[in-house]
């Protein structure tokens, strides 16, 4: 639907500000553990598009590790979703070759199969897991 | 012979009517610029009824009357050492959330009806819109000096204007305004006089400022006082509006409607943030957010469209949503609050069980199930030195820019992820509410300036934590994170411990 506003050509001075240029290189990617829902949200992570998809296991922990089940993941067993589609991803594989671009919310997985499905909606009771606050670990634009 | 003296109604046209002219060096269309790009008609700007019949010199006598009996409430506040008599030292965090979130967007509406005071073409509307111009500005003003004396001991409040325009959670009222701003003067007057100041203000100002009566704030209660009467001249201003625009053309239908589809939703999401605050961060409770929801919008709003529905107004689009929504969004985004204060400008902590046990019986039906296990978690988390935090970046609805944290309507485990593209750039939502705004125009929300994305863009200090918090003017370990142990909380526990010991 056009834009209804009073400067003619309006399109011709919008000011894109999400595009994937303006990211430095980066993909702007959103890593989501499903039902993990006491995190507030998904992550948003900067990602050079050669980061091998495995990797983000390892990227997740920073805020998902928090959970004592994370550590429990059976990465072979996991099903991932990528922009809504389940997806099997190749870890030794870049995220862009498997098919995550820039602001997927790709990785909307992933979904442990072998742990049952997590009603607790909480960090278990069984909690053991590091925290931290404010800490200084870079957020950055790499 | 003396001169007769003019009637009311007499003296009140002269001061209100033919105060402008037909020009003739410009067209009119040129001199009012923006009245129809909009697509609204109008017919006939006399058709305009005031609905309050006040002149300048009388708007001017009554603010005067009004402004010496507020700072001298104030005044009598500062030299009683007002402060220490507060329920709870947690209790400034609402002031801090009312400075740095509401009170600059005051200031944003008094731009809004400056903009809406010049540019709409009818004398009537523009002399309502001028004065309530006025009175946003002496809204902004009283709230920043009666704030002014907390300032003077509590943290988190001297930088609220640079944190309004910087920090992340504080873009969701900042951007609320900034849509309504940059929108023609129609829709700001739908957007902020009807759906803002008629539909949805009692939700916003009876959490405050009765949540202030209950806590012994007297300075902020004043000032919500002296708002009052100008408040309520808002709302016949914004109930004025909508039914004039409705009664001069059968096309301005669909696009009103279409405003207050919008307007609500918006204003639903915003006023998310004050529920959090009504239900978790008064001491004291007025009520649970879930109750001033049914009395304020279910009832009076289920009868203001009954009302309009003469003129072919239905409810807003996903009315019932929000309303199925409140039994969560006050603990979801005290959640958000919680666990991202360490990036905050103010703080926030677990409720104690009394409060638990209070939120319980006003959600029977979700906070046992779904919440309470989640805080008693994190209470003991805290005892065992591991307060909880989310350490990292959230990802943000391009519409409302609040953090993707709803669940889909009436499934509270799943998140909801809505998703558009357009010219192959990938936006999401929170909600189909935000998705229908960001549909309708992807070309103003194409530019939206969205905190988390644009700290990753590198425009926000640097790319650290701290770096991104020096540049919000947020001091760390002084004006963020969990409230036990705070220079605050230190603070009032040693007035409350000099109260004792005067005592003995």
């Amino acid at each position: 639907m056009p834009v209804i506003a009073i400067t003619p050509d309006y399109e011709k001075h919008i000011e894109y500000r999400d595009t994937v240029d303006l990211y430095h290189g980066n993909l702007l990617v959103y890593a989501h553990w499903e039902e993990h829902i006491s995190f507030v949200s998904a992550m948003a992570l900067p990602l050079p598009p050669e980061t091998p998809f495995g990797a983000l296991t390892e990227i997740m922990a920073s805020v998902y590790g928090d959970h004592p089940d994370y550590a429990r993941i059976d990465w072979s067993k996991v099903v991932w979703k990528i922009d809504g589609k389940d997806a099997t991803p190749d870890f030794g594989r870049s995220i862009a070759d498997n098919g995550v671009g820039h602001k997927s919310s790709s990785v909307s997985g992933p979904r442990p199969q072998r742990l049952a499905r997590h009603r607790q909606l909480g960090i278990s009771r069984k909690a053991g897991a590091p925290h931290g606050g404010g800490g200084q670990q870079a957020w950055g634009t790499n | 012979m003396a001169p007769k003296k003019l009637g009311l109604k007499q003296r009140y046209a002269h001061m209100t009517r033919g105060l402008d002219w037909e020009t003739t060096y410009q067209p009119m269309d040129k001199v009012f610029p923006y009245d129809q790009f909009e697509g609204i008609k109008i017919k006939d700007w006399s058709a305009w009824e005031d609905p309050f019949r006040l002149t300048m010199d009388a708007y001017w006598k009554f603010q005067a009357e009004k402004e010496r009996k507020l700072y001298a409430v104030l005044d009598a506040f500062a030299q009683n050492n007002g402060q220490t008599g507060l329920s709870d030292g947690r209790y400034i965090n609402v002031v801090k959330l009312f400075l740095t979130g509401i009170s600059p967007e005051e200031y944003q509406a008094h731009r809004g009806f400056a903009f809406a005071g010049r540019h709409l073409r009818g004398v009537g509307p523009r002399v309502a819109a001028q004065m309530q111009s006025l009175d946003e500005l002496r809204h902004v003003q009283t709230q920043i000096h009666t704030i002014s004396h907390y300032n003077k001991y509590f943290n988190g409040m001297s930088e609220f204007r640079t944190m309004h325009d910087r920090v992340f959670y504080l873009s969701v009222p900042k951007s609320f305004f900034d849509d309504a701003r940059t929108a023609g003067p129609f829709e700001y007057m739908i957007a902020v006089g009807f759906a803002f100041e008629y539909l949805l203000t009692n939700l916003l100002f009876v959490p405050f400022m009765s949540g202030a009566a209950y806590n012994g704030d007297m300075s902020t209660v004043t000032f919500g006082f002296s708002a009052q009467s100008d408040e309520s001249r808002h709302m016949t201003l914004g109930i004025e509006v909508i039914k004039f625009l409705l009664e001069q053309h059968p096309d301005n239908l669909p696009i009103i409607q279409g405003w207050v589809d919008k307007w609500f939703w918006r204003g639903f999401r915003l006023l998310g943030l004050v529920a959090a605050m009504m239900d978790y961060m008064l001491p004291k409770k007025v009520m649970s957010w879930k109750e001033a929801w049914e009395i304020y919008f279910v009832e009076a709003g289920g009868s203001l469209f009954q009302d309009l529905e003469r003129y072919g107004i239905r409810m807003p689009k996903y009315a019932d949503i929000a309303t199925e929504a409140c039994d969560h969004i006050s603990h979801q985004n005290w959640g958000l609050f919680y666990q991202l204060c360490h990036v905050a400008g103010f703080h926030a902590w677990m409720p104690d069980r009394e409060h638990m046990d209070w939120l319980s019986e006003k959600y029977p039906t979700t906070f046992d199930k779904y919440y309470r296990p989640r805080f008693e978690l994190w209470a003991n988390l805290e005892k065992e030195g591991k307060r909880f935090y989310y350490n990292g970046l959230v990802q943000l609805c391009s519409t409302c820019q609040l953090p993707m944290l709803y669940t889909e309507p009436g499934d509270p485990t799943t998140t909801c992820f809505r998703e558009s593209t357009y010219k192959d750039t990938r936006y999401h939502f929170c909600s189909d509410g935000c998705k229908d705004i960001f549909d309708h125009e992807p070309e103003k929300y194409v530019q939206s300036w969205l905190p988390v994305n644009q700290i990753l863009q590198g425009n926000c200090g640097g790319p650290t934590v701290p770096d991104v918090l020096k540049w919000y003017h947020i001091d760390v370990g002084v004006d963020n994170a969990e409230y036990v142990g705070s220079e605050d909380h230190r603070l009032w526990e040693s007035w409350m411990s000099g109260r004792v010991a005067a005592a003995e």
